[in-house]
């Protein structure tokens, strides 16, 4: 009877699952909103968070009780700069996907590498934060989270390219 | 009496003639191509119709006999929707070679994890006495591969919606179709498999082969759009990226 109600009720949550992809699809998103949607992401921080000499330096000049509640608060925000990341990524994932079918072959295959790297990224950065949970429940653990911060760089690098073979008067190049 | 007759004969026989429009659009478009096993999972449906058709109709075929062909065909059409299945999972693949891998590797962890949990189904309703043994098969075992089934399609769904896939417009229908008709079968078979068999749930997952039909039908048929990245970035838009580059190019 049990077994029952639950897979009846499994089944039923997966229609509805279904059903708001369906509904989702066939919304268009406008360029303006894609760029709303870029949240910004201080890699610096990023990078002293998750940076395991902090760490060491903080365990040995703080109590254990503190450290932990500090080890703890840093971590979440690791989390945040993470999926804040993640975001941009799904943003760019979209960029490179119109990119790659342009009729311009630099800028398809400029599309093609901005794909792939979002991809990668988007999959460290679900391992990451994995990681970093992990590490939330037993601080004890060291995270190693190498491969975040450099695909989000080779990233963003792809991003200024695309923008410099499409729009090469705009500002973007004054970037670099 | 009549009109329950006229729907059923209706939702026997109309699914299967879209079927062939079906197979005539895949073939007529090339994607047979793409979608190998699919079309012949399209044959291998059209062609046991007629013979259940005969099966159903002929006063001649007992109870018992209809059981055990409807059973060996089940059999076979449920290991063609696996091939289909991974199909899918390789045509995902194909269209995002950063996630070959990640695909895989998915496809055999879900596969593992939803074959522990179906045999645990299996287990727990395995028959006590030889009366129980035509429900054990035709509903039990049947809700085991449903499990696994829908689970998969929805790790494939999940996949594509985590990452922020695009599908491909007949990708997109064939596991929409796929997805939503063994949700139902699942409910179905989950529902007969407590408190046996119910007239009322043939009628349901009938009416939504014939909705999955349609569903094929409308993505084979509607033409794809192809967007490419034409209208100009607002130069706010391309502000906030040089932000994070410039400082990301600053020395350290």
């Amino acid at each position: 009877m049990t077994i029952a109600l639950i897979l009846v009720l499994l089944s039923l949550c997966a229609l509805v699952f279904l059903t708001r992809i369906v509904k989702g699809r066939g919304i268009v998103v406008a360029y303006d909103a894609l760029e709303k949607s870029i949240r910004p992401v201080d890699i610096a921080a990023f990078r002293n968070l998750i940076d395991p000499r902090e760490e060491d330096f903080l365990r040995a000049n703080l109590a254990a009780k503190d450290f932990k509640a500090i080890h703890r608060e840093r971590l979440l925000a690791a989390v945040d700069y993470i999926s804040g990341a993640s975001q941009n990524a799904a943003v760019l994932l979209r960029m490179g996907e119109l990119a790659r079918r342009s009729p311009d072959p630099a800028v398809a295959e400029a599309g093609e590498k901005l794909l792939h790297n979002a991809l990668q990224f988007r999959l460290h950065a679900f391992q990451a934060m994995g990681r970093i949970y992990l590490a939330i429940v037993l601080p004890q653990i060291s995270i190693h989270t190498g491969q975040v911060t450099e695909n989000y760089e080779s990233m963003t690098r792809l991003v200024v390219l695309l923008g410099c073979l499409r729009f090469p008067t705009q500002g973007i190049a004054s970037a670099l | 009496m009549v009109l329950r007759t006229a729907i059923w004969f209706y939702l026997l026989i109309i699914p299967h003639l879209l079927l062939v429009w079906v197979l005539i659009a895949l073939y007529r478009q090339k994607l047979y191509k793409r979608h190998r096993v699919f079309f012949v999972y399209l044959i291998y449906d059209l062609g046991q119709f007629p013979f259940v058709l005969y099966l159903i109709l002929s006063s001649s075929v007992s109870d018992a006999r209809y059981s055990r062909t409807a059973a060996v065909l089940l059999a076979g059409s449920v290991c063609l929707r696996f091939a289909v299945i991974y199909e899918l999972f390789s045509n995902l693949s194909k269209t995002y070679p950063s996630l070959e891998r990640f695909c895989k590797f998915l496809f055999r962890g879900l596969t593992v994890v939803l074959l522990f949990i179906a045999i645990g189904l299996v287990a727990s309703a395995w028959p006590g006495n030889v009366h129980e043994l035509s429900r054990f098969i035709t509903f039990v075992l049947d809700r085991a591969v449903n499990v696994l089934q829908v689970g998969l399609l929805l790790g494939l769904f999940g996949i594509a919606k985590f990452f922020g896939l695009s599908w491909r417009k007949h990708v997109f229908g064939i596991t929409l179709g796929f997805a939503m008709y063994l949700s139902v079968q699942l409910m179905a078979t989950a529902v007969q498999a407590e408190w046996g068999y119910l007239k009322v749930c043939d009628y349901i997952t009938m009416a939504t082969y014939h909705a999955t039909v349609l569903v094929w039908l409308l993505y084979v048929l509607v033409p794809e759009s192809q967007t490419a990245l034409t209208s100009v970035p607002d130069s706010a838009d391309v502000a906030a990226w040089n932000r994070e580059v410039e400082r990301l190019l600053q020395p350290k």
